[in-house]
């Protein structure tokens, strides 16, 4: 008892200890860095200054924000409508296909996702294979730009981060207890209702993780709107690397990351808060 | 008037029949209760009326009309589910709520006052805020069963819905099932294992066996006339002898000999003299006889006391016999004028029964 009480302490200690040293202390040098002036690299308190973040707030990187926020909601509501009914079907399944299947989602990990994205050009782009296709059929007559627009962006998004929707709901879906659905229709609730009022508030938690799974990383993922969108595509995450490494503007860059997590911080609360208040689930 | 009837219904799932023909009738307003082991397909055959599951074969209907093919929320029955599956998302009063919120039938304030009435009715006024999860066993039960009888179905059926209550509290659900059933006057038909469960609750039992109905009738005629040594062997305890016709005498006794004595039984069936039968004798019917107590040993078999099981109410005293070195099982119960009932192992002793009380089946070969 006694060792595996030391065990533990040690454990938890050596974790602690690694976030607070290479999560909490960064996390806390950004949001210091993010109050001094540009002219000083190190952190220091000497020269506070809110120039950042007025900065932030009047200028067109405002609007970056606005446009990341608009990207990631739309992937992540893409990767649900996407992901949800396939998890469903799935987790229905035998084991064996079940098995199978998960692989198949699991699969493209096996290569960098730098690498896909850089595929994702090859199919999209104007004289690429989609467009190639697509023409050879008739269905158009005018290749496609899609390329180097926000729409090749979502759809490199959607298609990087749909297994982190798809595992999670999974999970979920297959701890649903299907006698409460054979429930519900005994009841004479019809798909719709069933599904409305049983199974979707009963899997809300894997959708919940799922959604915050796709759009932490939809938010800060520099390398595919950079690849995918050209220069025109400029979200969050190229601003704070733009600002870190080619303007060499620490200050504004770290403001930049301090509202990120900011706003994530109030997303995640504001779940929080309506999970709270949604207790009493009636309806007419 | 039938609610529920099955017309040749058979089942099988991958090729493997689990219900064979059933034919069955459900009437009006009774309480009937499928019987059997588990794997017979008791549980199948409450799907089948639910519309959780389509037969292979045969004709389903409920108030006269074929509900095959009909999915189970346009079927007026609803079940009570061995696991209760409440939602546990729901407090007691949207569990209940939930059917009628589905049919959308009735307005609000009636809704509510359905609602209520059934809460008094299952004693769960004090809990309608409360979640399933903060409910004990028992209580879930009453939801389970409240959140099904509101809707007013034509049929309830119930898939072994105490089996995982304790004993105590089993007794008590039986009770209040019946009451409910009583003051509802809604078809329960009710699905168990438990033998006694079925013969204190049932107006009619269904007693099934490896897909097929062996016999049907109230709890007195499955008890005291079992059709077949299956229904004999699951209903309760018996004895079997195996005896020979000698000859059918004309005031419906059958002379058989049994164990090298000649006896009259009673008998329904008309058998042909030389023909094997089954005898099969109650324990409860049987007594035990210490050697003082005999005077005329000529109807009674002599044995030996193999064990004596004491049971609160009865004593069962479990008796060798000499001349074929089987056991037969008595229940003996205790009786003011009756201290015969302390018996030493290996004790000689003699047994007997009264002629007539036995059953007389047709043998089976096994």
């Amino acid at each position: 008892m006694k060792l595996n009480n030391g065990f533990r302490n040690n454990t938890l200690i050596l974790i602690w200890l690694w976030l607070a040293l290479f999560a909490l202390l960064p996390l806390c040098m950004i949001v210091l860095e993010s109050f001094s002036t540009h002219q000083t690299p190190q952190p220091t308190l000497t020269e506070f200054t809110l120039d950042n973040y007025r900065f932030l707030i009047n200028t067109a990187y405002f609007m970056v924000f606005e446009k990341s926020l608009l990207i990631a909601g739309s992937v992540t509501l893409l990767c649900l409508l996407l992901g949800y009914p396939f998890a469903y079907i799935v987790a229905r399944m035998n084991d064996t296909v079940k098995n199978y299947l998960i692989l198949f989602v699991i699969i493209p990990f096996w290569t960098s996702s730098l690498i896909r994205s850089y595929a994702l050009i090859a199919i999209l782009k104007t004289k690429g294979i989609l467009n190639s296709i697509l023409l050879s059929l008739g269905i158009i007559h005018q290749p496609l730009a899609i390329l180097f627009t926000n729409y090749a962006v979502i759809l490199g998004l959607v298609y990087n981060l749909l297994p982190f929707m798809i595992l999670p709901v999974l999970t979920n879906i297959e701890r649903l207890d299907y006698r409460l659905v054979q429930a519900a229709r005994d009841l004479g609730a019809n798909w719709l209702i069933t599904f409305v009022r049983i199974i979707l508030p009963l899997t809300m938690p894997g959708i919940i993780a799922g959604s915050i799974l796709v759009f932490l990383p939809a938010m800060t993922i520099f390398y595919i709107p950079d690849i995918l969108g050209g220069a025109k595509s400029i979200l969050l995450g190229n601003l704070i690397q733009n600002q870190f490494l080619i303007a060499h503007n620490w200050p504004l860059g770290s403001a930049i990351s301090t509202l990120l997590t900011l706003i994530l911080v109030a997303l995640v609360l504001i779940y929080w808060k309506m999970t709270r208040s949604n207790k009493k689930s009636e309806w007419l | 008037m039938n609610v529920v009837a099955l017309q040749g219904v058979s089942q099988s799932i991958h090729n493997h029949d689990i219900l064979h023909d059933i034919n069955l009738e459900v009437r009006e307003g009774e309480f009937l209760t499928l019987l059997g082991p588990s794997g017979c397909g008791k549980t199948t055959l409450l799907q089948l009326i639910s519309g959780c599951a389509e037969p292979v074969k045969g004709h389903i209907f409920i108030d006269n009309k074929d509900v095959v093919g009909l999915p189970p929320h346009k079927r007026h029955v609803h079940t009570v589910f061995q696991s209760y599956a409440l939602f546990p998302h729901m407090t007691v009063y949207d569990n209940i709520a939930f059917g009628l919120r589905c049919q959308k039938k009735t307005s609000l304030s009636e809704m509510d006052t359905r609602i209520k009435a059934i809460l008094k009715m299952v004693r769960l006024e004090k809990y309608v805020a409360r979640k399933p999860h903060q409910l004990s066993g028992g209580q879930q039960q009453r939801v389970a069963i409240a959140r099904a009888i509101v809707n007013e179905p034509r049929v309830l059926l119930l898939d072994e819905p105490l089996s995982s209550l304790d004993y105590r509290l089993r007794k008590n659900m039986q009770l209040e099932l019946k009451r409910l059933q009583r003051q509802l006057g809604i078809t329960f038909i009710f699905v168990t294992h438990d033998q006694e469960e079925a013969l204190s609750m049932s107006d009619r039992i269904v007693v099934m066996a490896d897909g097929k109905i062996e016999q049907i009738g109230t709890p007195r005629e499955v008890y005291e006339n079992p059709k077949s040594l299956t229904v004999a062997r699951f209903i309760g305890e018996v004895n079997i002898f195996d005896a020979v016709v000698v000859e059918m005498s004309h005031h419906k006794k059958l002379i058989v000999n049994l164990l090298d004595q000649i006896r009259a039984t009673a008998c329904t069936h008309a058998h042909a003299p030389g023909e094997k039968v089954h005898v099969l004798i109650r324990p409860e019917d049987v007594r035990v006889w210490g050697q003082s107590e005999v005077t005329d040993s000529s109807h009674m078999f002599a044995g030996t006391v193999e064990e004596a099981i004491y049971k609160g109410t009865t004593v069962d005293v479990i008796v060798r016999l000499t001349a074929n070195h089987h056991v037969i099982t008595a229940s003996e119960f205790f009786n003011e004028d009756d201290d015969r009932l302390e018996y030493k192992m290996g004790e000689p002793v003699w047994v007997s029964w009264a002629s007539g009380w036995e059953v007389v089946l047709p043998y089976e070969t096994e």
